[in-house]
């Protein structure tokens, strides 16, 4: 196990920055993710992290050692590749046994580490077998065989469930995670899916356009996103945001949304919002937030035209207009829901996030 | 089952039955029309002469017209009297020589060529470039590079004691195998190469954080995954080089004293300078015996360890 220190890494590709300024410190036994949409530059953290990729600038060290001249196998890092990238002329035992051949380990412990981790993995049935006869979760766990036989320092997950279908990614998913806990090897895991980010990591790390954009757990990054992109990244479906300005109202404040829709501020939230009152914003809000009438406490209610509905079983999606921008509530199954339909919806003001127009960053309730 | 029931009701099955069974027959029809010119063109090309030498093989001949059947006196005669077996030999140090020299070459090039470089395109084309030459140009070319006086490479070797090269009884087989190691190592190089660029550099990377040297990724992983490609470049090669003329012909003639008179040069000899077309028929047939015996063994040695 080893703790990881990342400072100022960048790279470039070309002339065009791939990654820029990361700072990062992961602590020993630390799951940590890396996710953003695709070409935010996590991949190639994750390989310059695996000595694959040289660091163009800053540093990498681990447990307080440099390590940006070291080459893979002196890291000491095992790593799942997308694609399983396993040795297709050799067997589920061959391919386990490889990174321990060569770590010269005496045979008599090889076969023993093998079986070891092919028990833990439910593996030993299909150690004779070569990859082309195995089913796509099979190959991600003998991948995932081979990382663990050497007891690395660190494990490094390249989107290991992307080519898997959704019930296995699921089953998959809680495996990784309990092999986690049971090895409490540090790890570090690359996904752009934010349900993995979510379930998997002790702390999630949201990159955009080769930045860290926010570090912090899932909740911390669900409930208090820094930006814009961070809020609509994290979260299915993702933050409604409408364009939005206040208005004097005598003592009191009105919200206007896209001057359509017209909100009387209630008064313990006016001094959150009145220095926003000559600023640009818009108004950030989850569609699990957005309450159905008589739901909720202190909430302000407006009336709103469903456009289309999305049942699906445990809960039900409801399109709505608010002036240009469409928004989306999730309620528990509501199966009354239908197009065209007029509901009172409540907007509860405890859970409202401001953004900054102009920078994109988020004022979050307070918890 | 099917057809059946897609045709139930009885009145209109005859009618759609008769025109399928047309068209079907024409369907076999076209297949036979587009087989048979290809077919017939192959036959009379190579099964004809093919035919011809190994019955020719086994009878007299006169000139040109076969003779009374002799059952396997050709070839005892051949091999026991009239040098077949020493030329059997030449042919394989010839074809041993090229395989083992031009295969490690040509995949190491290969190897090269497929990392990121400068000027990657260039070396590419310019390596390949052997393999474009004919057979005629690369024995003049080599001819005049071993050319007692004027050659260049005669004047290293005379640094090194050695006086003379393609004239000189121990030195001109390994001449000559050198001209043929570089006018065959392309083809293993841009087999070899093809075959590169299909091993996922993912798989490449795994086996780098595993541990392995840049040696053993080449034997353990690479070698074994483009196995099978190589084994046809090996195989192409080995027969290629068997029934090579030209370049002996033009270097040395099967000379000097017959140091280089291997099995293929003897058939030319005797097929087209001395007609003694029982003798060229029976070399010509233990050169196919050979090219089939080597190419077996080829593929065993190298037998595919995929599933």
């Amino acid at each position: 196990m080893a703790s990881i220190s990342l400072k100022n890494l960048g790279k470039s590709f070309n002339g065009s920055d791939v990654v820029k300024d990361v700072d990062l410190d992961i602590a020993e036994g630390e799951f940590i993710v890396l996710v953003g949409p695709s070409g935010c530059g996590k991949s190639t953290t994750l390989r310059m992290l695996a000595g694959l990729e040289s660091a163009g600038s800053g540093e990498i060290s681990f447990d307080g050692t440099p390590v940006n001249d070291w080459t893979p196998k002196e890291r000491n890092v095992a790593m799942v590749f997308q694609s399983y990238a396993l040795y297709p002329h050799m067997t589920v035992e061959a391919n386990m046994r490889f990174p321990l051949e060569q770590s010269k380990m005496p045979r008599e412990d090889v076969a023993a580490t093998v079986r070891g981790a092919a028990e833990m993995l439910n593996l030993t049935q299909l150690l004779g077998r070569k990859p082309k006869t195995l089913s796509g979760g099979q190959r991600q766990r003998v991948a995932m065989g081979r990382a663990i036989v050497r007891r690395p320092a660190v494990f490094l997950f390249d989107e290991p469930l992307s080519n898997l279908d959704a019930a296995l990614r699921t089953q998959m998913r809680m495996e990784i995670r309990k092999l986690h806990d049971k090895l409490q090897t540090t790890t570090v895991y690359v996904t752009h899916d934010q349900v993995e980010a979510m379930t998997l990591a002790d702390r999630v790390v949201v990159m955009d356009k080769g930045r860290v954009i926010q570090v912090g757990t899932p909740m911390e990054i669900y409930e208090r996103p820094a930006t814009r992109f961070v809020a609509s990244f994290i979260g299915s479906p993702p933050m409604n945001f409408v364009p939005a300005r206040l208005e004097a109202a005598g003592n009191s404040l009105v919200l206007w949304l896209h001057d359509s829709v017209r909100l009387p501020v209630p008064p313990a939230h006016v001094p959150r919002l009145l220095p926003w009152r000559n600023r640009g914003f818009q108004i950030g809000v989850r569609p699990e937030h957005l309450l159905q009438q008589g739901q909720g406490q202190g909430v302000v209610e407006f009336d709103t035209v469903l456009c289309a509905v999305e049942v699906t079983g445990s809960n039900t999606q409801a399109l709505f207009a608010i002036g240009a921008t469409q928004a989306c509530a999730v309620w528990q199954a509501d199966w009354s829901a239908r197009p065209g339909q007029t509901r009172t919806l409540a907007m509860n003001f405890e859970r409202l996030y401001i953004v900054d127009e102009a920078s994109g960053l988020i004022d979050a309730p307070a918890a | 089952m099917n057809t059946a029931m897609t045709q139930a009701p009885g009145s209109t099955m005859s009618q759609p039955t008769r025109s399928r069974r047309g068209s079907q027959a024409l369907r076999l029809l076209q297949g036979y029309a587009f087989f048979y010119p290809a077919f017939l063109l192959v036959a009379a090309v190579l099964f004809v002469p093919l035919f011809h030498a190994i019955w020719q093989s086994v009878h007299a001949a006169d000139y040109m017209e076969i003779g009374r059947f002799v059952g396997l006196a050709n070839f005892v005669n051949l091999l026991m009297h009239d040098g077949g077996l020493r030329d059997i030999g030449l042919s394989i140090v010839f074809v041993g020589g090229s395989v083992l020299l031009a295969t490690p070459l040509g995949v190491g090039l290969a190897v090269l060529l497929n990392r990121p470089m400068r000027w990657r395109a260039f070396f590419r084309t310019v390596l390949v470039a052997p393999w474009v030459v004919s057979q005629l140009v690369t024995g003049l070319l080599w001819l005049w590079l071993y050319d007692d006086r004027l050659g260049p490479l005669q004047a290293m070797m005379q640094s090194l004691g050695i006086r003379a090269l393609i004239t000189d009884p121990d030195w001109a087989m390994a001449s000559l195998i050198l001209t043929n190691v570089w006018h065959s190592y392309p083809l293993v190089m841009v087999f070899t190469l093809a075959a590169l660029q299909t091993v996922p550099s993912e798989v490449i990377e795994a086996a780098t954080i595993d541990g392995a040297s840049a040696w053993r990724r080449f034997w353990r992983i690479t070698l074994p995954l483009i196995r099978n490609t190589l084994k046809v470049a090996v195989v192409l090669t080995t027969l290629h080089t068997f029934n090579t003329v030209t370049t002996i012909l033009i270097m040395t003639g099967g000379g000097p004293a017959g140091a280089t008179e291997v099995l293929a040069l003897r058939v030319f000899k005797e097929g087209f300078q001395f007609f003694r077309m029982e003798v060229a028929a029976t070399a010509a047939v233990l050169i196919l015996l050979l090219n089939i015996a080597f190419s077996l063994a080829f593929v065993r040695v190298l037998k595919s360890d995929h599933a």
